[in-house]
């Protein structure tokens, strides 16, 4: 609904991820949680600075500034996570990953496994809560020096690791 | 208490029969330390305004005692071994930390004298591992040349497996004679010369600048108004009445004279890095050794060289001259991420240093250029912009200012140069991206050295069906990473399965 509006091209949710395999679906959660916070601050700065200008400087009645404040942080959370969950894609191939990210500047990276110098799985304190995990693959080109798959569910990101490392020979570098 | 190694000491361990010698660097760094610590004392100078003049003495003669304790503890409780598989660095006065580095993990043995170490006869040996940070992995800050020297074989030869034998000592020195005798490319004094007249600079006015700004104390007061100059330089007479032409000739002599100094600066600059420049063929890859007052001997082993980029531009283009740089994993500076190989060299000589790699430099295949759109789109952006900018200056400054507009026609013109530059082939296993108008940028990267392929797409690029092939290489610059920009949708993916299919 509000999605395609958005979408360039109108695209719809299949072709715009171009039907690589989508993010664990709590991962959402994950983004939401994050968003939160980061909002509550921005919140605390609006509610000083509204309680500020209508009751020293009296120039706004209490509330005018907070109140739209609340309002944009309510619809930025109930519509971002999906958005943002949305924008992410990978593919486990059997002898690559392919990662893809980003919205209105888009980036879609392959990293062929026999070029990959080493592997992390990470998992923040949010993240645990749901049970997902972010994969990190390390290569050697400055370029893409790291790449990072978050919002996969721990298992998987466990399984993906197993199975890169196999693949991890001593190579020419 | 038999246990106390009193005790012990006068039976020699029999477990550790070739514990290597534990080595110290040279005593005369701490001559380098202490000229290092000078610098410093102007951090007291504040102090001694409050203070008073009266303890300046003692004080300053206490400041760098305890400077001095502090760099001989250092220099006390730092030392190295060579062992058998491994280097071992042990340092720390309080916080003991000993590093072991394994003979296979090092990359490059470089050794480096600055100006102060050359008087006093020291070298710095720098040990690079392949891990990914910047600096080096270890430092042995002075040590006396030859020592230097022997080290680096020492290195390379354990590194190489080979036992460490007199014989193949002597081998080897006579091995680096015979290579002495013909390096593969050098610069004689007017090459560098040359080299010189096309690294055009203007640092000295941002080195002025700089000056200025710190020392304005100095400066009176008047000193960048116009009055000052005309009442010095003009003697009361304004510059109006000297007529049309005697201005254009004072403009041009003024130009005359920005383009002298910025060439002047370029030779020095150019003279002080690359005096005595030689690159020889070593039994593994390169080494380089340049500079006047600060030796560097660097060594580039073949199988770090990641990608070639030869550069050149509309001038030197004319006399076939390029630039041959490397780009490989190891860096040899903070702000030199490419080796230069040939800081200015013709084509055959080019060739020579590249078959040792085996980059090869030409390829028959036709390049293919870019979109339109890596001219189209920017120019656009830019003519919006101006517009916009004008438009407001017209209606709240000045209706003249809409003059700006004209800036539209070089932009386009500088844009559409960059983008009849901007081509692309993939032949031979090596991928040629060239770009660039005045400094003209051709990359060779070997398809078996690509380490991860993007492709990148904004959202004018969905618009109009472009999109940008990012390649991840090894070494090299991380902010301008090789890409060939903005190709239509189907021959980015083409390309991008193109360069991997021969990695899978």
């Amino acid at each position: 609904m509000v999605d395609e509006i958005f979408d360039i091209g109108g695209d719809d949710t299949a072709s715009y991820n171009l039907g690589l395999t989508p993010l664990h679906p709590p991962y959402k959660s994950v983004i939401r949680a994050v968003l939160a916070i980061n909002l509550l601050v921005l919140l605390a700065g609006a509610g000083f600075a509204d309680f500020m200008l209508a009751t020293e400087a009296e120039l706004t009645r209490l509330g005018s500034v907070f109140l739209p404040a609340l309002v944009c942080a309510i619809v930025l959370l109930v519509f971002l996570p999906e958005r943002r969950y949305r924008r992410w894609g990978y593919d486990m191939g059997a002898d690559r990953l392919r990662v893809l990210r980003g919205f209105l500047f888009r980036t879609d990276t392959i990293v062929p496994f026999n070029r990959i110098q080493h592997i992390d799985v990470a998992q923040g304190p949010i993240e645990r809560i749901y049970g997902v995990s972010t994969l990190i693959v390390h290569t050697a080109g400055t370029h893409n020096s790291t790449v990072a798959l978050p919002g996969l569910k721990a298992g998987d990101a466990n399984a993906m690791r197993e199975e890169m490392r196999a693949h991890i020979k001593q190579e020419m570098i | 208490m038999s246990e106390s190694p009193f005790a012990a000491r006068p039976v020699p361990a029999p477990e550790l029969p070739e514990e290597p010698p534990v080595l110290r660097l040279h005593p005369l760094s701490l001559v380098l330390r202490f000229i290092k610590l000078l610098p410093q004392l102007i951090y007291i100078v504040p102090a001694l305004y409050v203070g008073g003049t009266r303890f300046m003495g003692p004080i300053l003669l206490g400041v760098l005692g305890i400077g001095m304790l502090v760099a001989w503890l250092t220099w006390y409780r730092f030392s190295y071994q060579i062992g058998a598989e491994e280097m071992r660095i042990s340092s720390g006065v309080l916080n003991r930390n000993t590093r072991s580095i394994p003979y296979e993990r090092i990359q490059d043995v470089n050794v480096e004298q600055k100006l102060l170490a050359r008087l006093l006869g020291l070298a710095a040996v720098k040990l690079e591992t392949g891990s990914a940070g910047n600096g080096n992995d270890g430092e042995l800050n002075a040590v006396s040349l030859a020592e230097a020297e022997r080290l680096r074989d020492v290195i390379r030869r354990r590194k190489a497996g080979l036992a460490d034998q007199p014989a193949a000592s002597v081998d080897s020195e006579a091995a680096v004679a015979v290579q002495e005798a013909a390096p593969i490319f050098a610069m004689d004094n007017r090459r560098i010369f040359i080299a010189g007249l096309f690294n055009f600079s203007l640092v000295i006015f941002a080195l002025l600048g700089a000056v200025f700004q710190n020392a304005d104390f100095l400066v009176p007061d008047d000193f960048y108004t116009s009055d000052f100059w005309l009442t010095r330089v003009d003697s009361g007479k304004s510059f109006a009445q000297i007529g049309i032409m005697a201005q254009i000739i004072g403009a041009l002599a003024a130009l005359a004279g920005l383009i002298f100094i910025g060439m002047a600066t370029g030779i020095i600059r150019t003279f002080f890095r690359e005096y005595g420049f030689r690159l020889d063929r070593t039994e593994n890859g390169f080494r380089r050794r340049r500079g006047l007052t600060t030796l560097t001997d660097m060594a580039m082993p073949l199988h770090r060289i990641q990608a070639a980029s030869i550069i050149t531009g509309p001038i030197k283009k004319r006399w076939d001259w390029h630039i041959l740089k490397f780009q490989s994993l190891a860096s040899d500076g903070k702000n030199e991420s490419d080796h230069a190989v040939a800081p200015l060299a013709h084509p055959h000589e080019i060739d020579r240093i590249m078959a040792e790699p085996g980059i090869v430099r030409e390829t028959a295949a036709p390049f293919a250029p870019v979109t339109k759109a890596y001219w189209g789109v920017p120019a656009a952006g830019f003519a919006v912009l101006l517009a916009l900018v004008s438009a407001a200056l017209a209606i709240f400054a000045d209706l003249r200012l809409l003059g700006l507009l004209v800036l539209i026609v070089p932009i386009t013109a500088i844009l559409w140069l960059r983008w009849r530059h901007h081509t692309y082939v993939l032949a031979n296993g090596q991928l040629f991206v060239r770009e660039g108008f005045w400094q003209q940028k051709l990359t060779i990267l070997p398809v078996r050295k690509v380490q991860s392929v993007d492709i990148a797409q904004s959202f004018l690029g969905r618009a109009f069906g472009h999109a940008s092939v990012v390649i991840g290489v090894a070494g090299g610059s991380g902010l301008l990473p090789l890409t060939v920009h903005d190709m239509a949708e189907e021959q980015s993916r083409q390309l991008r399965a193109q360069l991997l299919a021969p990695i899978l």
